[in-house]
């Protein structure tokens, strides 16, 4: 079930006067019944398997409780990178298999299995697997309530593309008697429009003009991909940053917090910042759950940079089963590396923050290229038509009207970053204008939207 | 309670803003040059009138025919609009000028599907009409649009009338013609059937003939098709014969389908390019069309 479909609407409609109306278990009850229809929309096959991740943390949690031995931690968590392997990535391994044999001229023929992708999978397990590891090292204590952890786990508004929510900050919430008060349901109401806005009129508009680019690369030239690749890092940004408010403004309308996914992450002044203000939730978890247990920042240098390198390659192979992402992955390790090394070697050098955040976005946008490409293959074509001069204005034609309207949604939303990030730090809360902005999206949307009611880009990770 | 009130002053305040503005934003529809706009401003009064799909609006250009005929002529023809769409802005025409004296309507826009109609839907906030088409065909949207109108406003074409407000509507020409390999994939290309009528567009050839026949001259016209296309698609006499069975003798068919020969004059398979536009004119004035318009 899209956010963005009349099912949802609907769906949203019956199910939050309900949850209101209840309390305690039986708001409990009603909140994991509606996320695991909410998931059977999509496909209620996958709900087994949902089901499964949740009985395998769950149960592995409740052992913990008495035991701390360390195959407790480690069955769990093996489970759960073998469920998610499966399905992510067994056929990846097995192409690449066949890639390396073929390269010997001892196999030619791939035989690769027939694998849907569960929606969510990497989002739902990570949940579990960060709980596990919590509950183990002692920073939570295992929840014993089922339905709790049920909940925790399947939660609908975060359960398809995050934010990846921890235990520890969410579970204590789930039932509790908080009420919700007119100015938090203004708020809730706040970031769904502008989450909505950001999908609907940001990035489904910007999304018509990458699809082509992106589906036809040799048709363009390097102008064309070069405006392409810049539309793609702000298409990203609003599609994904839009589910994450939606997300957000959802669980505040039903009193709980997931915190901030992203803050606006083309400010940033150096590709470290970037990493702290993109998809904020899976940073931290990668950073919590991987780099820190690797020794984080209290090894030697070159073992800092190896860790470096293995995160990040570990977050691109996250994001999906395909060379593109692992490359990905690894550039922005490189260049966290490389940021490291400038930073300590040249301590005394300040360069213009305007220069560092135009950099720092630059560096970023060619490497969504890789992000957005179906194959190496159309990468590596799209920078040769970016970098070479010869084909560089072929092909300049485009729709006027979606030309135009891309801009003015790009402006829009760096206008309104800008305002958060140079402007006001501590806004004050005036209902009547903050409700009039609401209305002037919400007209915005009907007039400017794209109602075709696209996927958002985070659920096929 | 405060709140609540609140909450339905909002609701009250967005739909008002809602009507308000998109009342505005259609009124500026009036200073558009665009074709379609000037048949609700008061500015397409005209002796004949061309319908028909992208072939009649590359095909049949207005300014070229009144230079020639000396009468008044003004195309509703839109690119991809089937029969039926017309059907509705030559009615909202008549109701705001009269009839004319004669309606010049392209054939192929009988084959044209009804998909265009939802990119106009802006006419809804000016024609009942068209309106009442959507209500048919796109009635989930009508209750969206008449919920909320500016929805009515979100598409290209209505960016595109505001656009004319500020340049000057100037018909596009197409330019350039097939090339070998334009011809080879057109000749090796799989057969699928192109002349196939809709009932709808039927249906509303019908209607138009029925209801204008008697006081406007109604002239059915057919303009060129690529050879090579057409040598694959066989069955375009039987659909020829069919239209010429349910319409009154009276009406006469111009059939110049194979009127223009060489493809030098072929933007594509079935449009003219500039060049061919003028070879179907001069094709044209050589049989004394335009004497027989009015």
């Amino acid at each position: 079930m899209l956010f963005n479909s009349t099912n949802f609407l609907i769906f949203a409609l019956i199910f939050f006067p309900i949850y209101h109306l209840s309390s305690g278990r039986s708001k409990l009850f009603i909140t994991l019944i509606s996320s695991y229809i909410f998931y059977a929309f999509f496909d209620y096959r996958f709900l087994l398997l949902l089901f499964s991740i949740t009985i395998i943390n769950y149960y592995y949690g409740i052992l913990l409780i008495n035991n701390r031995r360390k195959i407790l931690l480690i069955i769990p968590l093996a489970l759960n990178l073998i469920i998610l392997s499966y399905f992510k990535y067994f056929n990846f391994f097995i192409g690449s298999f066949y890639d390396l044999l073929g390269l010997f001229g001892i196999y030619k023929k791939q035989y690769l299995f027939e694998i849907i992708l569960p929606v969510g999978i990497s989002f739902f397990t990570f949940q579990g697997m960060s709980y596990i590891i919590d509950v183990y090292k002692n920073k939570i204590q295992p929840e014993k309530s089922f339905i709790k952890f049920s909940t925790y786990i399947s939660l609908f508004p975060q359960l398809v593309a995050g934010p990846i929510v921890r235990a520890g900050s969410l579970i204590k919430f789930l039932g509790d008697k908080s009420q919700l008060s007119f100015i938090l349901f203004l708020k809730s109401c706040e970031l769904i429009i502008y989450g909505f806005f950001l999908k609907i009129c940001v990035a489904d508009r910007l999304g018509i003009f990458t699809e082509q680019t992106f589906s036809n690369p040799e048709n363009y030239g390097g102008l064309i991909h070069l405006i392409s690749s810049v539309f793609f890092s702000f298409q990203i940004y609003a599609d994904f940053a839009g589910y994450s408010l939606i997300a957000i403004g959802l669980g505040k309308l039903m009193c709980l917090r997931f915190g901030t996914n992203f803050r606006r992450p083309y400010f940033a002044e150096n590709i470290q910042q970037f990493w702290r203000r993109w998809h904020i939730s899976l940073s931290s978890w990668l950073r919590d759950y991987i780099y820190i247990p690797l020794g984080g920042n209290k090894v030697k240098s070159s073992r800092i940079y190896v860790n470096t390198l293995i995160v990040m390659f570990l977050g691109g192979l996250w994001h999906g089963s395909s060379y593109n992402f692992i490359i990905w992955g690894v550039s922005h390790g490189i260049l966290l590396c490389i940021y490291r090394f400038y930073r300590k070697s040249f301590k005394d050098i300040n360069t213009p923050r305007f220069i560092n955040i135009l950099f720092t976005f630059l560096i970023v946008n060619f490497l969504w290229i890789f992000f957005r490409s179906d194959s190496l293959d159309v990468s590596l074509l799209i920078f040769e038509k970016i970098f070479h001069l010869n084909d560089f204005f072929l092909n300049i034609s485009f729709d006027l009207f979606n030309l135009v309207i891309s801009l003015f949604m790009i402006f829009l939303i760096i206008s309104v970053d800008f305002y958060y990030e140079f402007v006001v730090k501590n806004l004050k809360y005036r209902v009547s204008y903050r409700i009039f902005l609401g209305m002037i999206l919400l007209w915005m949307i009907l007039f400017l939207g794209v109602f075709e009611g696209t996927n958002f880009i985070y659920f096929k990770f | 309670m405060k709140n609540f009130i609140l909450i339905l002053s909002f609701i009250f305040l967005f739909i008002l803003g809602d009507r308000i503005i998109s009342k505005c934003l259609i009124t500026l529809s009036k200073y558009s040059s665009l074709p379609y706009a000037k048949i609700y401003s008061g500015r397409a009064k005209s002796e004949i009138l061309i319908l028909g799909d992208s072939r009649a609006y590359h095909h049949l250009n207005d300014s070229d025919w009144a230079s020639i005929s000396r009468h008044k002529t003004f195309s509703l023809s839109i690119t991809g609009s089937p029969m039926i769409l017309q059907e509705v802005l030559l009615r909202d025409y008549v109701n705001l000028y009269g009839n004319p004296k004669t309606i010049v309507i392209e054939l192929n826009a009988l084959i044209s599907p009804v998909d265009k109609v939802i990119s106009l839907k802006y006419l809804g906030l000016l024609s009942d009409n068209f309106k009442q088409l959507m209500r048919i065909y796109y009635s989930k949207q009508l209750k969206i649009c008449q919920t909320f109108n500016l929805f009515f406003l979100n598409t290209i074409d209505y960016l595109n009338l505001l656009h004319k407000i500020a340049i000057e509507y100037d018909q596009p020409k197409l330019v350039g013609e097939m090339t070998d390999n334009d011809l080879d994939n057109l000749i090796n290309k799989e057969y699928s059937p192109y002349f196939q009528n809709t009932d709808y567009n039927v249906k509303s050839l019908e209607r138009i003939i029925r209801d204008f026949g008697e006081d406007v001259k109604i002239i059915l016209i057919i303009t060129p098709f690529q050879k090579n296309f057409l040598e694959n698609q066989f069955e375009k006499d039987d659909w020829f014969n069919k239209i010429e069975s349910m319409i009154p003798k009276i009406i006469k068919i111009f059939d110049y389908s194979e009127s223009v020969i060489n493809n030098e004059y072929y933007f594509d398979d079935r449009h003219l390019n500039e060049k061919g536009v003028k070879k179907l004119l001069n094709n044209m004035n050589k049989d004394n069309f335009f004497q027989k318009l009015i």
